[in-house]
This record gives structure tokens, C-alpha cells and sequence, in this order.
């Protein structure tokens, strides 16, 4: 049984993603080091290119 | 497209040994040592004290003198330093300690923004102005953050008195409760900042100057980020067999990084994650989490 995401309650109290705000000099360098850690993962984890195959 | 010349080639690669030599040697020597010592602990006050007695005693040009003197000697020489550049700003960070890290920013004094808004960022700083430019220092408070945190519920930060800054002040700012920005100046700022990363508070929030109201929030912590973004992709993969991981996430100490894991497990699974959804219905400490697992099981018992 999958449930649709759009009938899954949100919080009240809405939260960005670590570096959405700035907060220091480095903050957009932070989030950049995120995104690209996440798409090696992806990478490493898809070496045929499909997510699940 | 020319060639790449071969000579260049090879002084690069020489170069960057010389600066990983030059670099293992700087971070070997008493000086660095001494400040990465003085930065040792796990108690925020505690840093925040020895961080300010390492900017008050740290003569840093001494400091950074075999790194200067390696840079006018060979044009190709990296200093070992994460570097950051705006139009306002460039900073480097020195010294990059477990619990905290210290970096060098010059702004130009004339060129800063103003804001609408002043960021709460968490943790505490401790501030060397080697160069004050003749700025002010604007401040304000908020409370501090509790495990039951709501942006409705949420309280105005209040706005401190402004500090004039002068050549050498050192000032400490619990980012927890406090914030600051700089304006009025009227030459070039040099500071030297250092960051404590522990009892640092889990949200970043972003408060409007003009009425003090709650404008954003967001996450403080990298690896709860990295989670939700890796719970979507295991979603969108189709990833069953990873309910365990889903279930973990659905108990991590940030309330958004647990309700984050429970949409996701059930756009994945919701037979699987049903169980646990009625446990955070019931039992989740924060009290919009055990709102919104309440609503969602009603959505799913009687779907319109």
C-alpha cells in the first residue's frame, strides 16, 4: 500500500534544508558540499544510471 | 584548444607537494598546536573561553609568516585554507579543530548589505576585530529554543543595544539567543572569527529586524539534511527493504528529520509503516508531529 504525498499531513512548523539560510560565509559552500556528497551516493548506488535498477 | 604546456604540467604537480610539505610542517609547528590546545573540550563556555584567550594571545602574522613567506617565494604555492568570496567578503578558515574552527575575513566596510532580516545561527562565536572600520555592531535576542519549538507559537526577537567597535575588540555572541550585524562602517573589516560547534542548537532561525517576527527556520545540522534527502531517494527507488533505516529515522532527535522519514516511509511502504505511525500519533514528543501523524491516520483509515 502506497500512500499518496499529498495526502501525508505536513508539519505547521516548516523546516529548510541546512544552508538555506545564511549563516555564516561559508554556509552556500556547505551546501554545495552537500548536494555533491549526495549525488556521488546516488551515483555509487545507480551504476546502471536507473534508481532501483 | 592550445595544448597544455608541459613545463606548467609539471611545476603544478611539484608545487602541490611543496604545499602539502609546507602545509604538514605549518600545522606541526608549537604555534598551531597551541591554538588547536586551546580549542579543546566538549563545554560550549568552556571553548568559547579558551577561544578567546587563543584570538587575544595569537600573534598571527607570526603565525602565518612561513605561509606568506611561501607564497612570495613560489607563485604556485596553495596555502592549506578553505576559501570563500563575495563581492562583500573574502574569508579563509585557518584552523579547523574537532570542536572549533577559526577563520580570517576581510570585509570592505563600505559595501555591506542591510538586511531585513538577523539570523539566530545556533552556536556561539567569539569575535577578534583586528580591523574595526569604524563599525557598529547591531544586536538582538530571542528566547531560547525548547524540544516543543513551533514557528506559531514562536516568540519577536527583541533588539539589543548597539556596541561600537574599535580596533581589537574581541566579542562573544551565543548564537542560541543572540544576534548581530555589522553597519556604519566606513574603512575595511578584518576579523578573525572563531566558531564553536559544540551544544550548538539543532535550527537556524531567521528573524525580521523591522517587528522581530519568526520569518524562517531551518536545519542546523548537515547530516539530518542528508538523511531527508537520502530517505526521498530510497522512496522514489522503490526501496522496500530499507523500512529498518526508515524506522530509525522516524526516532532521530529532530522532530522535522522524524516526520520528514515518516511521509517518506509511507509514499513508500505504508503498510510497513503504519505501526510506527500510530506510535507518533500517541507518543512523539513534539506536539505538531503527533498532529500530523494523527491527521494522516485519519486520511488513511477514511481516504476521501
Amino acid at each position: 500500500m502506497i500512500v499518496e504525498m499529498s495526502a501525508i499531513a505536513e508539519l505547521g512548523t516548516q523546516v529548510a534544508m541546512h544552508g538555506a539560510v545564511r549563516a555564516s560565509e561559508i554556509a552556500i559552500d556547505d551546501v554545495f558540499e552537500l548536494i555533491v556528497g549526495i549525488i556521488v551516493l546516488v551515483i555509487e548506488m545507480t551504476p546502471d544510471g536507473v534508481p532501483g535498477g | 584548444m592550445p595544448a597544455f604546456p608541459q613545463g606548467l604540467r609539471a611545476e603544478l604537480i611539484a608545487s602541490r607537494r611543496l604545499s602539502l610539505a609546507i602545509a604538514k610542517d605549518w600545522r606541526g609547528s608549537e604555534e598551531y598546536r597551541a591554538i588547536v590546545r586551546g580549542l579543546e573540550g566538549s563545554d560550549p563556555e568552556v571553548l568559547a573561553d579558551g577561544a578567546e584567550a587563543v584570538l587575544a594571545q595569537t600573534d598571527w602574522p607570526v603565525l602565518l609568516a612561513p605561509l606568506i613567506d611561501a607564497l612570495a617565494a613560489y607563485p604556485l604555492f596553495e596555502p592549506p585554507f578553505r576559501i570563500s568570496r563575495d563581492a562583500v567578503r573574502t574569508g579563509a578558515v585557518l584552523i579547523d579543530a574537532p570542536m572549533a574552527s577559526i577563520s580570517m575575513s576581510l570585509l570592505d566596510g563600505k559595501a555591506l548589505p542591510s538586511p531585513a532580516t538577523t539570523i539566530f545561527a545556533g552556536y556561539i562565536t567569539v569575535t577578534r576585530y583586528l580591523r574595526a572600520g569604524g563599525a557598529t555592531l547591531r544586536r538582538w535576542e530571542v528566547d531560547s529554543l525548547t524540544p516543543g519549538f513551533t514557528s506559531a507559537t514562536a516568540t519577536p526577537c527583541r533588539p539589543l543595544p548597539s556596541l561600537a567597535l574599535t580596533d581589537g575588540a574581541i566579542i562573544r555572541c551565543d548564537g542560541r539567543t543572540r544576534s548581530q550585524l555589522l553597519g556604519d562602517a566606513s574603512g575595511p573589516i578584518l576579523t578573525i572569527v572563531a566558531t564553536i560547534r559544540a551544544g550548538a542548537a539543532p535550527l537556524i532561525r531567521e528573524h525580521r529586524i523591522a517587528d522581530g517576527a519568526l520569518v524562517r527556520v531551518a536545519s542546523a545540522d548537515e547530516a539530518a539534511s542528508r538523511t531527508e534527502m537520502l530517505l526521498t531517494f530510497l522512496r522514489r527507488s522503490g526501496r522496500t527493504d530499507a523500512s529498518p533505516r526508515f524506522d530509525a529515522a522516524t526516532r532521530d532527535p529532530a522532530f522535522h528529520t522524524r516526520w520528514a522519514a515518516m511521509r517518506e516511509w509511507l509514499g513508500l511502504d505504508a503498510r510497513a509503516a503504519l505501526a510506527r505511525l500510530s506510535e507518533m500519533a500517541a507518543n512523539d514528543p513534539h506536539p505538531e508531529v503527533r498532529t500530523a501523524a494523527a491527521a494522516t491516520l485519519a486520511r488513511i483509515a477514511c481516504p476521501a
